[in-house]
């Protein structure tokens, strides 16, 4: 297991947005959470990131108690988010995005007197990273289009390495086209660098095609979890997805 | 060393940089006196655009408090003269400028590198008025308002029998022009390096970069803390310039002065500041020299930038070229 939440809590006054989740997910693992509007799910991966404190419960990741790490040390263990709402380095082009990152993971973003062109080492890295994900190299990342930008989005997740990649929405606001798109470019990538994938998704077409297991979240809670197939089958799933 | 094949591409690559470190290094032989020392505060200018820059530019964040580290630095060289007597060489007070100044802004920084936009202006504006005031306010120590006078310094351990005019515009004036280049290399490389992306992906996205494993309040506090020892470093060289330094260079009205001419120059571009600066100083001191509603003109100029050149000259020099180069291109077919 590389991850495990045990009894995990986040209330917001009487809203209760994570209730007592139990929440794992395994090594090489794709899952997808999903569920109503409100389920909690953002919630879930917020405070898994660190970007909010629980109120209560554990959270384990690769054996280590990080319930109380900050957000840098979820970073260097190895846990890297991406938001639902595309978060980029808009001045910067997509080159230097994946550079910024890759600079970040190697301890070499403070370096004040080392020339960033000079990095070769560096720069083959952010070209291969740019190729697999099919980016141009010079485009400013504000002038990228939609669904580009939320692949530079991931690939700025990628390029930090991580062993728990946690996407949150990764394919909201884009065609049903570029949907596919950007799925086919980010699991194989996943798979390939063995990357454990958890995926919030409102597209059921995507959920049930690329996830290895599903997550049906509800009023804060972990209503169902299965393989596809049973998720697809489940009636108070349907009832819940179908009703909101 | 470049070789003279490099430099001969260099020179065709940047052909206004060229013409431009041309004049200033022939400045001296052919241009009046007052306009020399005129450049010479434009350079210095130029100097505190630049650190100035490093955080408006590539952090993001606007001070309005810069004339306090500059005021900081000038005082630097003259309240060591005031309270011993001696006058050393000039490197001894820009080193000591420039670890106190990095030191106070190690200090504030603890502060204001934890806050952004209008909360890191109003912060750096009100250390400024301390700055001001402590300079203004303990006259015994500081020379209060009438300031304290600052004696033309050996330079590398070497006295210059010669007039104040000439010292100032030959030998200080060069003394300024490679202190400035040595600054502006530095700073080019800070802008270039790791760590200069880093301070833009900052100003980009403060969430994205947290998220990115960046400890954004360290390389803000960093940033401050090289943006407030190059402000001291330019103040300290400013003192023996003007020969005497008085509280009024710390007042609120002066970091105005280092934000519009970074502004007038364009932010978003490395070399901005500096054009701003020199283009600053020779308007605001030519234009006094006419006219008592100097500060009406620089508001409606400054007004038309805003407006209609919001990339500043620079911008508006780049545009202008392109324009230039694009019908050449077309007249060619």
């Amino acid at each position: 297991m590389i991850l495990e939440t045990q009894n995990l809590r986040k209330y917001f006054g009487e809203v209760h947005a994570v209730d007592n989740v139990n929440f794992k997910v395994k090594e090489e693992e794709i899952v997808a959470i999903i569920g109503p509007n409100g389920a909690g799910k953002t919630t879930l991966v917020n405070v898994i990131t660190g970007y909010l404190k629980p109120d209560g419960g554990k959270i384990i990741f690769m054996g280590k108690d990080i319930t109380n790490a900050s957000i840098y040390e979820r970073i260097r263990a190895g846990i890297v988010r991406s938001f639902q709402l595309v978060n980029i380095f808009e001045g910067l082009s997509a080159f230097d995005n994946i550079r910024v990152a890759i600079n970040s993971r190697e301890r070499k973003e403070g370096k004040i007197f080392s020339l960033i062109d000079r990095d070769t080492t560096v720069t083959k890295e952010a070209l291969q990273i740019l190729d697999l994900f099919g980016l141009p190299k010079d485009t400013l990342a504000r002038d990228l289009p939609h669904g580009d930008r939320k692949l530079l989005d991931v690939a700025t997740a990628f390029a930090l390495k991580p062993k728990l990649l946690l996407l949150d929405e990764p394919t909201s606001g884009v065609s049903t086209r570029e949907k596919n798109k950007i799925m086919d470019v980010i699991i194989p990538a996943a798979r390939k660098e063995k990357v454990s994938l958890v995926v919030i998704e409102h597209d059921m077409d995507i959920v049930f095609n690329y996830s290895d297991r599903i997550v049906v979240m509800h009023q804060g809670k972990i209503l169902f979890e299965g393989k596809p197939d049973e998720v697809r089958e489940h009636t108070e799933v349907k009832r819940v997805l179908l009703v909101g | 060393m470049i070789s003279r094949k490099g430099l001969i591409s260099i020179i065709r690559k940047y052909p206004i940089y060229t013409l431009i470190i041309i004049i200033l290094l022939t400045l001296p032989i052919y241009a009046p006196s007052f306009f020399v020392i005129q450049i010479a505060y434009g350079l210095i200018f130029g100097i505190t655009g630049l650190a100035f820059n490093l955080l408006l530019g590539y952090t993001g964040l606007l001070s309005f408090g810069h004339a306090g580290f500059f005021a900081f630095g000038a005082y630097m060289m003259s309240l060591p003269i005031r309270h011993t007597g001696i006058v050393h060489t000039l490197e001894v007070y820009l080193a000591f400028a420039f670890i106190t100044s990095a030191a106070l802004g190690a200090l504030l920084g603890l502060i204001c590198a934890r806050r952004t936009r209008i909360f890191f202006s109003i912060l750096n504006l009100s250390f400024g008025l301390i700055i001001y005031s402590f300079f203004l306010k303990f006259w015994g120590f500081t020379g209060g308002a009438d300031g304290t006078h600052v004696p033309t310094p050996p330079l590398l351990g070497m006295k210059f029998a010669v007039d104040k005019e000439y010292w100032m515009t030959h030998i200080y004036y060069y003394y300024i022009l490679a202190a400035f280049f040595i600054c502006l290399a530095i700073f080019w490389v800070i802008v270039n390096s790791n760590f200069g992306k880093t301070l833009q992906a900052i100003r980009d996205n403060e969430i994205r970069a947290q998220f990115t494993g960046i400890r954004i309040y360290r390389y803000r506090h960093i940033a401050y803390i090289i943006s407030v020892a190059f402000t001291g470093l330019a103040g300290c060289l400013w003192a023996p310039l003007n020969g005497h330094t008085a509280p009024e260079i710390a007042w609120w009205t002066y970091s105005g002065d280092i934000v519009m001419l970074t502004i007038l120059g364009g932010y978003q571009y490395f070399i901005g500041p500096v054009i701003g600066g020199l283009v600053f100083n020779v308007f605001k001191i030519y234009t006094i020299g006419y006219t008592v509603y100097w500060m009406l003109l620089l508001g409606i100029i400054l007004l038309i930038l805003i407006f209609f050149i919001p990339r500043g000259l620079v911008g508006l020099g780049i545009s202008i070229y392109n324009r230039l180069t694009h019908k050449k291109g077309s007249s060619k077919g």
